[in-house]
């Protein structure tokens, strides 16, 4: 049950990480797009926290999934 | 070894929260399968006990935000003389399997125990204490049925107090907003239009009727899953800050004071608690028909024990007490009647209306209402194997059941929430970009209330967002399926048809084709005499007497019939000396010097009887409608013929009848000889005849039909049905038969009535109807609504859906499912509809009131 656990939290913590630099990237793309459109700068940070926010959510829901799959994909063929 | 527990589960709004929990409990160590009922509120888990506990279970489905409900009870136990003995109750418990926690209160004599009630019963855990040498007394606390009620009931409770809170706030919110826009600046004061005072009244609603939201958002994050909650938080979260942004910083750019938000994000929680009140009181109307099933159960029983009656909680009725029970009262536990003579109200488990008279050595069924006599019978089945307790877990496992159709809703509406988000920044990132600068016109309004004057494109797009996320609606995706399964096989357990599961609602739906087998479905299984036939100068009466004076010492079911016929038929008869069985052919006896020959036509040959020839075309004609036709002889001269014949059950024909008419094709299935198969079917119009079929090939007939492209429902009872309903796609079991027929089929029918054939089909089209309505609906809804919310009409027409609104529409959508599923509670079988019309046809005359009732004895005593 420990080594789940060790496992399990080790697994959250890389999601996490990867979420935050998915939601990060994109909030990058939008406020370096909103100030070549000539944005206001509160308009864009509004975007930037709303475009964090959804991303964040967005691949909290797709990483695990995929995360998952690509593990049991290398057990198998550790196996 | 693994174990399988039910747990209650609080707190489910939508299916993407049965999935949530479903991946939590697979997720937990030890768990091999988990399956989560939304309607039902209940998580089905197996799991291995080496590794895994039911506490641990419950804090995943605690820390996924969900609460477990627990099954606890109190009882007293005497003769704890020490510690020491609490230890050994404690420990005598816990090795219980099914129990979950034991707390043992010595110096109270108490002991709390929470369990599993799917696994244990409250009979074993006093029975655990009694084996351990202790005296189990006095029980309290509540049973299963009145936690789970009390439960709902809480639930409920607590989103009407949210309702009426949220209201309450958002009114005043509402009538300070829009003081300005319409004529209500008269009788509403000034300061309630300041964004501080707006403020002031929206954060309690958040941090009250809206923290479920937030909470649930939280854990479900934690674990990584998204679910409901997080759409309607994201929606409400991000209109309430920038409703504090803009009143705290009104120059900072985001439309200040004017576009606050307090009313968006306080109308939100409004609509959407209120939603949640609604489907709270709806979705338990949707299990109401196994919670009135468990409702029947009988609280306590009289039992005579040492010579006299005492009351006994019914969970104390142990197999061969000796049960009475008088008029007006329910009976306890099934059992067999051993003294008395009573009616009994059946209707609650057969759905037969009018009541089953009840002698000696006759069945009773627990549950059910004794009308007239007292009656004392001995309990064959308590607890878990009474009939009730039978069709109640055969249901609750039916509901638990997910079928195709559902398993493909449950994907999509776990799909949906991340395709809303997505779907949401994509709409975000349009307007802010391209949408305002292109189509943004000053002055445009939302569909409820909000100006558009001065807004940024940042808060423009960002109001769209939210509208998106709020408006789209998995809930009526999710609850589709699962609701109508639980109405139709509610329904039907109300007609006497027990389905299993929404599989077979699914392929029942499909079958067009019916087998039936014989003896025992279509026939009543027993022979009964039919014909008796004399030779002048003889009078059948004397044929009937003789025949059944020689058979009088055979325990055939053939010489059975005939002696019941002729006692039937008031003859009265003696006995006959001398009986011998000729084993194939018949029988031989005397009576008063006289030697009675009874038998087939072989028989009268070998013994040189005459007179045969005249009654071959008798004989041939009886033989021709499928009846055992026997030549009585008397001293070598043949003086009459009498005919036996299994009889038709009295609705074969009529169901039958029905069936063709709604386009099915029907075939019987018999080990009979072709001719007397055929007689049989023309009898009933059935024209397609399968008959020689030995007991093993029956399945094979199955599967050649099945090949042929046929869908196959096959209706039998017998031991020998048993492959062949396994083979069918849906197996149709009748109630009256054995039990191992009924764990084959995959439909039962309690009363063996061969009309509630035509219920189930009946019940299986509408529900599947039922199912493709809401999910139509649902889907129709969310395909609607969430492009118009993202402002996809807003090029032609410069109205957009508020947010709030959108709250309603989202509510209404969900509610508007369940409620076209309690459309199935309107169900009536087309049987049972022409029954009763033909029965209002013959109520032409006016009743006549028994003196019984007039007197104010409504039951009227039997004499």
């Amino acid at each position: 049950m420990t080594t789940r656990k060790m496992s399990g939290r080790k697994r959250r913590s890389l999601v996490a990480a990867a979420y935050l630099a998915i939601s990060t990237a994109a909030s990058l793309l939008f406020y370096v797009a909103a100030r070549a459109t000539g944005s206001a700068a509160t308009d864009t940070l509004l975007g930037v926290v709303w475009v964090f926010a959804l991303s964040a959510i967005v691949s909290a829901s797709i990483l695990p999934p995929v995360l998952e799959r690509w593990h049991a994909r290398r057990r198998r063929a550790e196996a | 070894m693994t174990r399988t527990a039910t747990i209650g589960v609080r707190g489910m709004t939508c299916a993407s929260c049965v999935q949530t929990i479903e991946m939590v409990l697979r997720d937990t160590e030890g768990v091999s399968e988990a399956s989560v009922n939304f309607a039902l509120e209940r998580a089905t888990v197996t799991y291995d006990p080496g590794k895994v506990d039911i506490s641990r279970l419950e804090k995943a489905i605690r820390d996924a935000g969900y609460e477990p409900v627990r099954h606890e009870i109190a009882l007293k136990v005497l003769g704890m003389a020490s510690p020491h003995c609490a230890g050994l109750v404690e420990k005598a418990l816990l090795d219980t399997p099914g129990v979950m926690m034991v707390d043992v209160n010595f110096s109270l004599e108490t002991v709390k125990v929470a369990y599993d009630p799917a696994t244990v019963t409250l009979a074993d855990l006093k029975k655990a204490i009694s084996d351990a040498g202790y005296r189990p007394l006095d029980l309290e606390g509540e049973s299963v049925e009145d936690r789970e009620k009390r439960a709902r009931r809480e639930e409920i409770r607590k989103q009407a107090i949210f309702v009426a809170m949220s209201w309450v706030l958002s009114v005043p919110i509402m009538l300070g907003t829009f003081r300005e826009y319409f004529s209500i600046s008269s009788f509403t004061p000034e300061w309630l239009a300041s964004p501080y005072a707006l403020w002031a009244l929206t954060t309690p609603l958040m941090v009250g009727p809206g923290a479920q939201f937030f909470i649930g958002t939280y854990r479900g994050l934690k674990h990584g899953y998204t679910d409901m909650n997080l759409l309607i938080a994201t929606g409400t979260g991000a209109a309430y800050i920038l409703g504090v942004v803009n009143t705290l910083f009104p120059t900072a750019g985001f439309g200040g004071p004017e576009v606050a938000f307090f009313e968006t994000a306080a109308l939100l929680i409004a609509f959407l608690v209120t939603g949640r009140y609604l489907e709270a009181l709806t979705k338990g109307r949707t299990s109401e028909a196994i919670r009135k099933l468990m409702g029947l159960k009988a609280k306590t029983a009289r039992i005579v024990r040492g010579g006299k009656e005492i009351d006994v909680p019914v969970e104390d009725v142990v197999v061969g007490d000796l049960v009475v029970v008088r008029p007006g009262e329910k009976i306890p536990v099934d059992g067999v009647v051993r003294e008395g003579y009573s009616a009994v109200d059946e209707s609650m488990i057969t759905g037969e209306s009018i009541p089953v008279e009840k002698k000696t050595g006759d069945p009773m069924i627990g549950a059910t209402m004794n009308k007239t006599g007292v009656l004392r019978f001995e309990a064959t089945k308590v607890g878990k194997e009474t009939a009730l307790a039978q069709i109640v877990k055969l249901i609750e496992d039916a509901q638990a059941a997910k079928p195709k159709i559902q398993r493909l809703a449950d994907k999509v509406a776990g799909r949906f929430i991340l395709a809303v988000h997505v779907l949401a920044l994509f709409t975000f990132l349009f307007w802010f970009f391209v949408g305002y600068g292109a189509y943004f016109r000053g002055g445009t309004f939302l569909l409820s209330s909000t100006s558009l004057l001065s807004i940024s494109p940042g808060v423009f797009s960002l109001l769209l967002a939210i509208t998106v996320l709020i408006i789209s609606c998995p809930c009526a995706v999710g609850l589709a399926t699962p609701s109508a399964i639980m109405a139709g096989t509610g329904k039907g357990a109300e007609f006497g048809v027990l389905i299993k599961g929404g599989d077979a609602l699914e392929r029942a739906n499909k079958v067009d084709t019916i087998i039936l087998d014989k003896t025992g479905t279509l026939t009543k299984g027993e022979p009964s005499l039919t014909d008796v036939h004399a030779e002048a100068p003889h009078r059948p009466e004397e044929v009937l007497r003789l025949a059944a004076m020689a058979e009088r010492g055979s325990e055939h079911p053939l010489g059975e019939a005939i002696v019941q016929g002729a006692e039937a038929r008031g003859i009265a008869l003696a006995d006959a000396e001398r009986f011998q069985a000729i084993p194939g052919h018949g029988i031989t006896a005397e009576f008063q010097g006289r030697v009675i020959l009874l038998g087939n036509r072989k028989l009268m040959r070998d013994r040189q009887v005459t007179g045969v020839e005249g009654l071959i075309s008798k004989l041939e004609e009886f033989e021709g409608d499928g009846k055992t036709a026997m030549v009585v002889a008397v001293d070598g001269e043949a003086i009459g013929v009498v005919a036996v014949a299994d009889t038709l059950k009295e609705n074969s024909a009529e169901a039958i009848a029905r069936l063709r008419k709604m386009g099915l094709e029907v075939a019987m299935l018999t080990g009979d000889n072709r001719r007397t198969a055929e007689a049989i079917a023309r009898r009933i119009g059935i024209t397609r005849v399968l008959a020689e079929v030995l007991p093993d090939d029956k399945a094979s007939e199955v599967k050649r039909l099945q090949q042929a492209g046929r869908v196959v429902a096959m209706v039998g009872d017998g031991i020998n049905d048993a492959p062949a309903l396994t083979q069918a796609d849906v197996g149709i079991a009748i109630g009256s038969g054995t039990d191992i027929a009924k764990e084959a089929g995959h439909i039962v029918l309690i009363k063996g009535d061969l009309r509630d054939i035509v219920t189930a089909l009946e019940l299986s089209k509408k529900t599947i109807r039922k199912i493709k309505q809401n999910l139509f609906w649902a889907f129709a809804y969310n395909a609607a609504g969430v492009p118009i919310a993202a402002g996809s009409l807003y090029a032609l027409s410069p109205v957009l859906v508020s947010p709030e609104l959108a709250a309603l529409f989202m509510a209404t959508s969900s509610i508007s499912v369940t409620l076209n599923t309690l459309l199935l509670k309107r169900f009536r079988p087309s049987m049972l509809k022409r029954r009763l019309r033909s029965e209002r046809a013959l109520r032409v005359v006016p009743l006549r009131i028994p003196a019984a009732a007039a007197s104010g004895n409504p039951g009227g005593e039997r004499p």
